[in-house]
């Protein structure tokens, strides 16, 4: 974590005041914005809200423009008003102005005034709300709609017995529990702004744009009448607040209370309606016994719980309340907002905590980024996280469960039936974050205690006899192999010192990212003869399966590793993979390592080897620097062997089926015993043939490690063209993974493996080999396949396409800044150049020409001559239209035109076959030149 | 023409294969899904992870792109933070400089990025800041590179956001203007040596697209220098220069870009789409003809021919489930509209409407002589349209942004996600296999058996 910007918001808890407007509107029947602005507010708003509602959000912009800015957007606002009317006829219109509108002095009040004026029959109410960006957070903004629909529309003021209920930004499930209280109290109440309907719709065969719920303008109307306001908001500035202005305009009294999140403010709602007449049912009642056996069956998790909340001050108000009553401690509370009065308010619902007065501290910040909240949270120690989804990276970055409950949920579905009001909502919530934190106890404390109190037994004696058994362990149906005397003899404890494997970019996933290795391929011939593998490319052992390289004598290999090292002061390790098998090809091999060696006597080597000949080779490679090995281990059943290998040859002799398979799988495991005992580091390799030996690889990895292997990695089989097993279906990533956790469990796995080619170079994260190849040094290993064209001009053809697009010929010949010239034998085609045509000083070069349509230019003069010449060397031209003029000229220079609207390879074979096919004519004489 | 259309907006349809009006303004009150220049230039330089991002403005347009874009990076986090100057009120009566000046010490003291964008908002030359001189001051302070994009969303639309982030980048490579930079290091440009490779431009790593683009040209043995901005770097883009070759994906975004490097620093450049088999084959091959040996040529050859078989292999199954489905398009950018006309005609579907945000004139004549004859082509179209026109040609899908996917469902219409938020790649030849199970997920999917047909009511 880095220390703290203060003049820079780093990842902001806030959105903009206009977000708030415009959704407090949502909240009245056939009601509509327009912001007065930049395009792109309305267009970012809709997103946000869409995605967390996922409701079609319509909003419309004046969209103003470098102009509209300097003489002021009058005429855009009004357009804009007129095409808004004409799409949706909704009733009402606000109008909300944004940073831009503000900054330039907009008077919208006026431009409104004059729009009504100049149509008299106009039968939508207008409502202008000033609300630039930076006048406060979303959460102002929505009491600021909220107060200006009041403002305009609240007339009626014949008294009444009603009540009205302001809300504060909530989510639509939330306003429809909310609205099932007050119906069940049997009081007449107008709940405002209402978006229970409009920003959560239920499917509807007819879809309507303009949706249809919403508290209804009559209702809005008789607000100025009712005889009491709630206003479930706590912190509300008071300018901004609607209960305030009818209190302070129409008389109508004011009660403020927090929503009803949690059993005490659930109850002083029930209460305040009981104090105005209302009714508690007998089944709300039932919920609130329900949540308080709920907060009973909970109360020991709830108190695992540090909880850093974040959001709207009132939200975050309740949720403190909820998490104080629960035993839960709300370590940090952050708002966005500036709230005023609301740290002081949030500190006093815990003053009396015990968890408090034993001296644990509570912060409470205003104004907060999701830097602060960090920084906070790891300071009081949170372990939860309650808001909106704007937290998820913080929760990801820091593994703490993030419990999403509030505005903006982008990432679950949902959003618009976030639940916390009401007992029913309060215990939906009270789940969900108890749940959160058994989840993470239930998960981890069996590998807690183990890490706490588990202790191993002491490590000589538990690895001393698997090793021994694993070599008494071979599959009784091996044939032993006949290696002779010495061979079986390796030199045990013979040296001492072990290649760290920290600095090995395969064996450690540290090191992948720092320390630079470089594949030398040295070694083309090959032992053993896969079933997966094709010779004429790379062993897929080792290298991406398909690709070669070209094979370097020793003395180039040399040339290779001066110029690497030169560039890469992090080489380490040079290793040989391939393109065949290291050991078949051991003078070469050794040769390179001695040279090498010679070089720089600090470089180790890591070798890739079928195993085949290891034992035979393990004491010299040993004395020649080696200090990783790869085995490929593919079975431990000589019957699945079989299947793998088609052919084995040792020492001058071949063998196939079981027997080859059985002397392989022998070979590998004495000399995998040797090299562990010389000190070698091993991984063990295993490609995955689906059908063939996944049942193998957990086996071949136990056993592996139990003679001493360091590292195992099974990798996924690709299929190489022209194998006798490439049309063997692949294992799935998902299902690699999995074995690779099953063999993980014997032996640690490497999972960064990227099949290297032979020839990789530099860090295991980027492959620099195409940079360090000197091409006089490669004697390129495959034929060149048939395509490549001849250079024989005679037999070829050049053609000239007109594409913009890069896709489809799609241009006249007069509108040409570029061709596209291919060269064709009439069987394929090859790409020459992207050529630039040179208009000339009055053309498009230069710079950018913009979105100028060069036809509806003045053309500079020779602008054709200029095009024909650019096209001069072709046979054929190939374009949507070709005039008459440029036609002419072209037929003058030899240049056949063809017109075509198809793809360019189509149309550009087409055209070369054209060619070609009248030069037969003329060289069969039947048609003249 | 459906009654609703707005007079003004009828310019930009076409119905009968005419051409349409585009790259205007957006018509005010038409609720217009396009967003503004500020976007167009955060979408094109956002993928660069080292890079610090700073929005200088108010708040919202910092909150509303905070990490939106799923552009993946194999490295730095740094650009999915969000950063603001987040000016008040009382910026806005006292200017914005001395916030934005003060903020730009922490950054250097604090995060020493290699570079620092800053976008100046809306508002932000209305109140007269004089963000270029702070910039440069702070440069000359901190020896850091930064670099201002003028970025009031009033300026134009989208597509001036996309030319200005090729001028940001354009000024990113010049060595000249890098105070890091050695004084031997700033030579023309032009004549810097070569190496064979090429950049790849307007590919933005969505769902590691990028990677999976970089992987072919490394099986086949092209080495990609930088690719723009797709997990890039500061360092790899300035390596750009020295590349033999660019590969454009993204037209739209990049030909600018591609213009400008061909005329400093001599990159000649093709257009290349990687989306759909064929498309995708070509450009490996265009790629390889460029600049590749015959064996590169072959190695591409083969790679192309076994990623074909093993797409063709995957999707085959679902091809009679596809068959004569309607398909509805609304994307960004023309290019990427082209393609999805092409792939979808491959997959058995007819499109029906197409319109993108920011297309361009050549590109509305290329989209109208791939589709078939009476399909809707609009520009920079709204909601309204969308839904008419939807319902009018019984659309079954609609390939579209994220707004325009509640439209859709409310319509009864599937749906396929081409866009930032997309998870799944959709680029290269896993990409048409990951296409057509998406299509398939969505068109074939038992929720649409509950709900009647767009339009139709219960009886």
């Amino acid at each position: 974590m880095r220390e703290k910007l203060a003049h820079i918001n780093a990842n902001p808890c806030k959105m903009c005041f206009p977000l708030g407007v415009v959704t407090a509107f949502y909240g009245i029947r056939e009601g509509l914005t327009l912001l007065h602005g930049s395009q792109g507010c309305g267009t970012y708003i809709r997103r946000h809200l869409a995605t967390h509602y996922q409701e079609p959000v319509d909003i419309a912009s004046s969209s103003l423009t470098e102009e509209g800015a300097v003489f002021g957007g009058e005429a855009n606002l009004k357009k804009g008003l007129d095409n808004l009317i004409r799409l949706y006829q909704p009733r009402v219109i606000g109008v909300g102005t944004t940073c831009l509108a503000e900054t330039i002095g907009e008077d919208v009040p006026a431009i409104l005034r004059n729009y009504a004026s100049e149509r008299p029959d106009l039968a939508v109410k207008l409502i202008p709300v000033a609300s630039a960006g930076y006048s406060g957070t979303h959460y102002e903004g929505w009491f600021k709609g909220a107060r200006a629909i009041v403002e305009a529309l609240a007339v009626k003021t014949a008294p009444h017995s009603g009540i009205n209920v302001f809300v504060p930004p909530s989510s639509p499930a939330d306003l429809r529990a909310l609205k099932k209280l007050l119906d069940e109290s049997g009081l007449d109440y107008v709940l405002f702004p209402d978006i229970s309907h409009n920003l959560d719709r239920p499917y509807d065969p007819v879809y309507k744009r303009l949706p249809e719920g919403g508290t209804p303008l009559e209702a809005v109307a008789s607000l100025a009448g009712a005889r009491v306001s709630l206003e479930l908001s706590r912190f509300c500035p008071k300018s901004l607040s609607p209960g305030v202005y009818l209190e302070e305009t129409f008389g109508v009294p004011l009660i403020r209370l927090g929503a009803p999140i949690g059993l005490r403010d659930n109850d002083i709602f029930l209460k305040t309606l009981q104090s105005l007449g209302g009714r508690v049912s007998p089944a709300t009642l039932a919920e609130r016994g329900r949540y308080l056996d709920a907060m009973l069956d909970a109360h020991k998790h709830s108190a695992l719980g540090r909880a850093g909340i974040f959001g709207d001050p009132d939200l975050v108000s309740g949720l403190v309340r909820l998490a104080v009553e629960n035993g839960l401690r709300p370590v940090l509370a952050g708002t966005g907002s500036v709230a005023l009065g609301w740290a002081e308010a949030i500190l006093a619902e815990s003053a009396g905590a015990d968890w408090v007065a034993r001296g644990e501290k509570i912060l409470a910040r205003t104004e907060v980024d999701f830097s602060d909240i960090e920084r906070w949270s790891v300071e009081s120690r949170v372990n939860l996280l309650l808001g909106s989804s704007e937290g998820r990276r913080l929760a990801e970055k820091r593994a703490w469960p993030l419990v999403r409950c509030a505005f903006p949920v982008h990432d679950r579905q949902g959003g618009s039936r976030l639940r916390l009001y009401g007992f029913d909502g309060s215990l939906a919530l009270l789940d969900n974050i108890v749940n959160a934190i058994r989840a993470r106890e239930e998960s981890s404390f069996r590998a807690r205690l183990k890490e706490a109190y588990f202790q191993p037994q002491t490590e000589g004696a538990a690895l001393e006899s698997p090793g021994a058994e694993a070599a008494t362990e071979l599959p009784a149906a091996l044939p032993p192999p006949d290696l002779g005397p010495e061979i079986l003899r390796p030199a045990w404890g013979l040296l001492s010192s072990r290649a760290p494997t920290e600095t090995h970019p395969c064996f450690s996933q540290e090191a992948a990212h720092t320390y630079a290795r470089l594949h030398l391929p040295v070694a083309p011939k090959c032992d053993i003869s896969c079933n997966y593998c094709r010779r004429d490319f790379d062993c897929p052992n080792e290298s991406r399966p398909g690709v070669t390289s070209a094979v370097l004598s020793p003395q180039a290999a040399l040339e290779r590793f001066r110029l690497v090292r030169a560039q890469l002061p992090n080489l380490k390790v040079v290793g040989v993979a391939g393109p065949g098998e290291a050991l078949a090809n051991f003078s070469e091999l050794a040769e390179t390592m001695e040279l090498i060696r010679r070089e720089d006597p600090e470089i180790f080597f890591c070798l890739s080897t079928n195993g085949l000949n290891l034992p035979l080779r393990a004491r010299e490679l040993r004395e020649l620097g080696a200090r990783y090995l790869t085995i490929t281990i593919n079975s431990l059943d000589p019957r699945v062997g079989a299947r793998i290998y088609k052919e084995i040859n040792f020492l001058g002799r071949s063998y196939q089926g079981v027997e080859g398979a059985a002397m392989l799988q022998a070979n590998q495991l004495v000399g995998l015993k040797m090299a562990v005992d010389l000190g070698l580091k091993v991984k063990i390799n295993t490609v995955i043939l689906s059908g063939l030996n996944e049942g193998q690889a957990v086996e071949i990895h136990k056993m592996a490690a139990q003679v001493g292997a360091t590292i195992g990695n099974v990798m996924q089989h690709i299929p190489v063209e022209g194998s006798p097993l490439a049309h063997l279906p692949q294992i799935s990533r998902a299902g690699l993974s999995r074995l690779s956790w099953e063999c993980q469990a014997h032996l640690p796995q490497m999972r960064h493996c990227r099949q290297c080619r032979a020839d990789a170079v530099g860090l295991l994260s980027e492959d620099l080999s195409y940079q360090y190849r000197p091409a006089d040094q490669l004697t390129p290993p495959v034929e060149p396949a048939a395509w490549v064209l001849s250079e024989d001009r005679a037999n070829l053809v050049r053609v000239a396409v007109l594409s913009k697009s890069g896709v489809v010929v799609d241009q006249h010949f007069g509108q040409a800044e570029r061709l596209l010239i291919y060269d064709s034998d009439g069987q394929s085609l090859r790409l020459r150049e992207n050529r630039q045509v040179d208009l000339g000083s009055g053309g498009c070069r230069g710079g950018f020409c913009g979105q100028k349509d060069p036809l509806a230019d003045q053309k500079p003069e020779g602008f054709i001559a200029r095009l024909v010449a650019a096209a001069a060397d072709c046979d054929a031209v190939v374009a949507t239209r070709v005039g008459q003029s440029p036609r002419d000229k072209l037929a003058a220079r030899g240049v056949r035109v063809v017109v075509s609207f198809d793809t360019i390879d189509r149309a550009a074979l087409a055209a070369a076959q054209e060619v070609l096919s009248q030069r037969e004519l003329v060289a069969e004489g039947r048609l003249g030149s | 023409m459906p009654r609703d259309i707005l007079e003004e907006r009828r310019k930009s349809i076409s119905l009968a294969g005419g051409s349409l009006d585009c790259d205007k303004a957006s018509l005010a009150g038409a609720v217009s899904q396009r967003a503004c220049v500020y976007c167009g230039a955060r979408v094109v330089l956002n993928p660069i992870t080292d890079a610090f991002h700073l929005v200088h403005g108010p708040i919202g347009c910092a909150s509303y792109t905070w990490d939106i874009r799923g552009s993946l990076s194999a490295g730095s986090e740094l650009y999915r933070q969000s950063f603001s100057t987040d000016l008040r009120e009382r910026d806005i009566v006292f200017g914005g400089e001395a916030k934005l000046r003060a903020g730009l010490r922490e950054i250097a003291e604090i995060y020493r990025p290699p570079v620092i964008f800053i976008y100046a908002t809306c508002v932000v030359g209305v109140i007269g800041d004089d963000v270029e001189a702070v910039a440069r001051e702070a440069e000359k302070a901190y020896g850091i590179r930064v670099i201002v994009i003028q970025s009031p969303g009033f300026a134009g639309h989208k597509s001036l956001g996309y030319r200005l982030a090729g001028e940001a980048l354009m000024k990113l490579l010049s060595p000249q203007a890098d105070p890091a930079s050695q004084p031997q290091a700033r030579q023309p440009q032009a004549r810097q040596p070569k190496v064979r490779g090429l950049n790849i431009l307007g590919d933005y790593n969505l769902a590691g697209e990028m990677w999976i683009i970089k992987n072919y040209y490394r099986e086949i043995g092209l080495p990609v220098i930088a690719s723009f901005t797709g997990d890039s770097t500061c360092a790899e883009l300035r390596k750009a220069p020295t590349a033999a070759l660019n590969v454009v994906q993204c037209a739209g975004s990049m030909t600018y870009l591609a213009k400008r490097l061909e005329e400093e620093y001599g990159i000649p450049w093709i257009k290349a789409s990687f989306f759909g088999l064929e498309d995708t084959a070509r450009a490996l091959r265009e790629t390889v003809d460029l600049l590749g040996s015959a064996e590169e040529r072959s190695r591409a050859e083969a790679l192309i021919a076994r990623e074909s078989r093993r797409a063709e292999a995957a999707i085959k199954p679902y091809l009679p489930g596809l068959k004569g489905k309607k398909a509805a398009i609304f994307v960004g950018g023309g290019f990427k509209a082209i393609s999805l006309i092409r792939q979808f005609r491959a997959l058995g579907l007819e499109t029906v409407l197409v319109g993108t945000q920011t297309g361009q004139k050549e590109e509305y004549e290329v989209m109208a002589n791939l589709a078939s004859p009476g399909t809707v082509i609009l520009d920079d179209a709204n909601p309204s349209e969308l839904e008419a026109f939807m319902r009018e040609k019984g659309a079954d899908i609609l390939v579209g942004g994220v707004k325009e996917r509640p439209l859709a469902y409310k319509l009864g219409v599937a749906f396929c996600d081409h866009n930032h938020e997309r998870q799944a790649p959709l680029a290269g030849f896993v990409g048409v296999e990951n296409f057509t199970r998406e299509i398939d997920l969505t068109i074939n999917s038992p929720v649409w058996s509950y709900v009647q047909a767009a339009g139709v009511t219960l009886s």
